[in-house]
């Protein structure tokens, strides 16, 4: 059954890809391809080539993915437990200090790959039942081509009233970049929040 | 406000003023708190369903850490220089080719596993595949998948046992080969049988493939694990954790 619903999902989602529907800009979907198309389009551009001007493209790409990414959902589910022990000031400066490690990891990644020859292919866009507080929420399904090498990326996408499609999860080969923080933190909400931001802090700063 | 202060305070009315203001905030406070919490609580309680999927427990822990520092050592001393090296040498179209050409020849790990699972389409696609590459390009292109949409289905005995129903077992780090759990020690050692490496009968031959193999797989995937381990707070547990979900999804597939 499980496996018919995936058949027709990916029906759907040729039919979408075949046939543009007058999709409006909002979709969950746009979202994520305009924003990987943006991305692609800072990387590309001639001022940053040959290792140039690093630090201005990654304060242009860091922009970027807080455009894209809802870090205080990310944050939330990393943190699991530990998350209610956080006073809202503390909780913002665990958030600034996590994306920038996020970006930065992400980012290094990125350097001295050879970009040609990356290709990114929409499978599939599920939308999933709200959140009790009335959030909408919609996976997509990618394919990541590189170096021979295709993985599978799913963006998990969040869309609060009257607010925009935001990313909160990114799962590589299936496996979920917020659950694997969440695993880590798990057996440490006995820490004390500062404790913790103090490290994510001393990580992004030694990263540099 | 001092002055005002010592008035109230010298009526008395001013202790009986601020333990009202005192008592009214108290639960504004806690409403606040709450609502934040709620507004978190749609979301957590995701989360806890998917904590509540069995963890896989790690009774060898201490072996398992050594045996990851040992791993990991290796890589960074061993494998990662080596296939910077071959990377340098072998073109990205050779590397590629030669990666697909390996993942042709487990093909009979692919078929039978398929078959085990009762995956009658897959089954055949997965012969549609390597017959097609194979009479094409030796198993050097992937011309059924890029040019005739045939889809992958990667089932290895790990999967099929795990189809089942036999859970992870504990979680083990075994030396070169990485992390595993018990249930894919036994997958793997079941597809070792089907593997045509293993039937190579020189010794020599047969560690060299192995080390080609390795090395240009190695060299299609650094950085991962740089990646993985640089994100990482506990880069022991980020890499159980990759793993025990990696599995989980392909099992789930």
């Amino acid at each position: 059954m499980k496996k018919y619903m995936i058949i027709m999902v990916m029906i759907a989602g040729f039919i979408m890809w075949a046939f543009p529907a007058p999709a409006s800009e909002t979709e969950p979907r746009r979202v994520v391809e305009n924003g990987i198309d943006d991305v692609l389009a800072i990387l590309n551009k001639p001022e940053y080539q040959g290792g140039m001007n690093i630090t201005a493209r990654d304060e242009l790409l860091f922009e970027k993915a807080k455009e894209l990414f809802d870090f205080y959902s990310f944050a939330m589910g990393a943190l699991g437990r530990s998350w209610r022990g956080f006073s809202p000031a503390q909780r913002d400066a665990f958030i600034s200090y996590f994306s920038r490690l996020i970006a930065q990891t992400y980012f290094a990644k990125i350097e001295g790959e050879q970009l040609s020859d990356l290709s990114v292919r929409y499978v599939a866009q599920e939308l999933l039942a709200p959140t009790k507080s009335g959030r909408q929420r919609a996976d997509i399904f990618t394919e990541v081509s590189h170096a021979g090498v295709v993985t599978p990326v799913d963006y998990r996408m969040l869309k609060p009233p009257g607010g925009v499609w935001k990313i909160y999860d990114v799962k590589i080969e299936g496996v979920s970049l917020l659950g694997n923080y969440r695993e880590q933190y798990r057996e440490r909400f006995m820490e004390s929040p500062d404790e913790l931001i103090k490290e994510v802090r001393e990580k992004v700063e030694n990263g540099n | 406000m001092e002055r005002q202060q010592k008035m109230l305070c010298c009526t008395g009315v001013g202790i009986v003023v601020s333990l009202l203001v005192l008592i009214c905030s108290l639960p504004a406070m806690a409403d606040e708190r709450q609502l934040s919490y709620s507004e978190a609580d749609d979301l957590f309680a995701e989360y806890e369903a998917d904590d509540r999927q069995p963890a896989v427990p790690d009774p060898l822990y201490w072996f398992n850490y050594s045996m990851y520092h040992f791993n990991d050592k290796l890589y960074f001393w061993g494998l990662k220089p080596l296939a910077q090296g071959y990377k340098i040498v072998a073109p990205p179209v050779l590397r590629r080719g030669i990666h697909n050409f390996f993942y042709n020849a487990l093909f009979p790990v692919r078929f039978v596993n398929n078959l085990l699972q009762g995956k009658i389409t897959s089954t055949g696609n997965e012969f549609s595949i390597f017959m097609i590459n194979t009479m094409g390009s030796l198993g050097f292109a992937r011309i059924a998948q890029d040019e005739h949409g045939f889809k992958d289905s990667r089932e290895d005995l790990g999967q099929t046992l795990g189809s089942y129903g036999v859970g992870q077992g504990f979680y083990l780090v075994l030396p070169f080969l990485g992390p595993c759990t018990l249930r894919d020690v036994a997958g793997k050692a079941g597809d070792y049988f089907l593997n045509p490496t293993g039937y190579i009968d020189s010794t020599e031959v047969r560690m060299g493939v192995t080390a080609l193999d390795v090395v240009n797989g190695t060299s299609l995937r650094i950085g991962d694990y740089e990646a993985l381990k640089e994100a990482s707070f506990d880069p022991y547990i980020a890499l159980k954790d990759a793993y025990v979900q990696l599995r989980q999804n392909q099992v789930e597939q």
